[in-house]
């Protein structure tokens, strides 16, 4: 039972989360929708920019796959989004082998990792902008069809709210579930000290473009239920820089590597933007992308374990555990 | 048991070994020794696959290490504690331990293995659930030394495993080393700490700008004119004059 405990608060807490929109305005139930699209792509995100340490900035690619596969299929074939999903899903892992496969084979790390998937997601915005199949710069627009549970859609916002609150769920716990398991440690050593982790039988290649494909395919079904719920999916919007920026932003807030993090920096941040858009957006456009930069400027500088990091210390300072975050001598100890 | 022939290795315009050839055989302690850049780490790093060789092959009980990536040479009994630990700070020490047991040959054995290093490690067991960087330094070297038996290795290869420890904990250290080998293990050790080192070698080789320049028994190479003047330096000689 001591195994399967640690699912349990998430567990818990989600399904408290469940009773949130029935006392909620829609605009809130709103509000709650994003948080948890954003809470969900940034986990997905998380386990190879967090645990592995490979900071993609290009996820819009693996995002715009999944949507643009389902809403493609929906409209030419009639195909459910539930099992374009899974298609999209698909397509995203060979993409992410591939990208994985690319840049980490050639020893790319740090920025000039993340400089090859901005110009990859960039890429494929031109690529579908001149795709005519895929509605080329206008985009796919999912067809109306009222509520529709086969084709995942509905009228009101409550259905779409339990499905991205299940999927969100699912991230949380695979992120925990990596925590303990052996590829999670090897994810971990990676990030860590990635000489070592090969030095000590770790295959640091192929765990890196395991993290990637498993990170692209969870964003790829981000990416179907953002075209289903906005029912409407263009090259920027999908593919662009800023829901690849936008991604990794909550999980940098929130905490990098850690289960909660990307979700406590969407819960946090996604409403403050929101409420900037509104009440500003009118006179001062972009408000809320300026607090974006501030608050990532102000987390890097006094926080840089985001806010779940923090909180951990600060918990560790007040229980006098073990104090993990007093820096003591580094382990590289020694002249080299 | 493994055998070096003729290796040279280059670092873009730098050669920093020339033909080295070594031999180390089961259930022997052999000693690396030199300076700083005499290329001691390099021809380890080799060994391990983290550098290539431009010349020569490594073979390990007859399997060519070669050309073998250094996750596959681990899995085959050839691991390291490399220079300076490189633990994984922010992982605790019981982490720490099982990243080295995570390979597939390791892992059927890897609750002894963990028993195993507990028991010559008591103070690991200690502070388990302590991240790595808070031990001290001697305690980091003994978590490199326990992460690196828990891959199960038949030979141990250990880069500079006294560097930067007081001289109680190098004490230690060595001590660690003879109980390792007396429980069966094969050790190649690198070392500055030339004196301390070549009294518990079977055998040593010492390296000078890349090439072997004197091998022997641990005593002969200890006794040698060569290195005593080189190295040691006589221990009455110095303050005479």
């Amino acid at each position: 039972m001591r195994r399967y405990r640690e699912f349990l608060i998430p567990v818990v807490v989600f399904g408290l989360a469940g009773f949130l929109p029935l006392f909620l305005k829609t605009y809130y139930v709103h509000i709650g929708i994003l948080i948890l699209i954003w809470a969900y792509l940034a986990t997905s995100w998380n386990i190879l920019g967090g645990y592995a340490g490979q900071h993609s900035l290009g996820h819009g690619l693996y995002m715009g796959i999944g949507a643009y596969a389902s809403t493609y299929l929906a409209l030419n074939f009639g195909l459910t989004p539930w099992v374009g999903m899974f298609v999209g899903m698909a397509f995203a892992a060979a993409a992410g082998w591939f990208v994985g496969y690319a840049t980490f084979r050639y020893g790319l790390k740090g920025a000039y990792f993340a400089l090859v998937t901005i110009a990859l997601a960039e890429a494929a915005v031109y690529v579908v902008s001149n795709w005519k199949a895929m509605g080329g710069a206008a985009g796919l627009e999912v067809k109306y069809l009222g509520t529709n549970p086969f084709m995942m859609q509905f009228d009101g916002k409550l259905p779409y709210f339990y499905i991205i609150l299940v999927m969100t769920l699912l991230a949380v716990l695979t992120a925990q579930w990596l925590n303990r398991r052996r590829f999670g440690y090897r994810l971990i050593a990676v990030r860590e000290n990635e000489e070592a982790a090969e030095a000590m039988g770790v295959n640091t290649l192929g765990t890196k473009i395991n993290a990637n494909v498993l990170s692209a395919v969870m964003t790829a079904a981000g990416g179907t239920f953002f075209a289903q719920y906005f029912t409407y999916v263009g090259p920027r919007v999908v593919f662009g820089e800023m829901v690849s920026v936008q991604i990794l932003l909550f999980a940098i807030i929130g905490g990098l590597g850690t289960v909660w993090g990307p979700l406590v920096g969407a819960v946090i941040l996604v409403p403050v933007a929101e409420i900037a858009r509104a009440e500003l957006g009118t006179q001062f456009q972009g408000a809320h992308l300026l607090l974006y930069g501030g608050v990532l400027v102000f987390t890097m500088l006094f926080m840089p374990k985001g806010i779940v990091g923090l909180v951990k210390s600060v918990r560790s300072r007040i229980w006098k555990t073990p104090d993990d975050s007093v820096s003591a001598p580094a382990p590289e100890g020694g002249a080299s | 048991m493994l055998n070096v022939e003729n290796l040279s290795v280059q670092y873009s315009a730098f050669k920093a070994l020339h033909g080295v050839s070594i031999k180390v055989e089961q259930g022997q302690i052999v000693s690396i020794v030199g300076a700083n850049g005499a290329g001691k780490s390099t021809l380890i790093n080799t060994v391990s696959g983290l550098l290539r060789p431009t010349e020569g092959s490594i073979t390990f009980e007859g399997v060519e290490l070669t050309t073998m990536s250094a996750h596959e040479i681990v899995r085959h009994g050839v691991v390291q504690v490399p220079e300076g630990r490189k633990l994984f700070p922010d992982m605790t020490v019981q982490e720490n331990l099982l990243v080295g047991g995570s390979h597939k040959r390791a892992r059927a054995g890897r609750g002894e293995a963990l028993t195993q290093v507990y028991d010559l490690f008591p103070k690991l067991m200690e502070r388990e659930k302590q991240s790595a960087r808070t031990l001290s330094g001697g305690e980091q070297q003994m978590l490199a030394i326990g992460r690196a038996m828990m891959s199960q290795p038949k030979i141990l290869m250990m880069d500079e495993p006294s560097l930067g420890l007081a001289p109680i904990v190098v004490q230690s250290i060595f001590a660690v080393v003879q109980e390792l080998r007396n429980r069966g293990l094969t050790v190649l050790l690198v070392e500055q700490n030339i004196r301390h080192s070549l009294q518990i070698s079977d055998y040593a080789y010492v390296l000078e700008t890349g090439a072997v320049a004197l091998e022997g028994t641990g005593a002969s190479v200890l006794a040698d004119d060569h290195t005593k003047a080189a190295y040691i330096g006589s221990p009455t000689g110095s303050e005479a004059h």
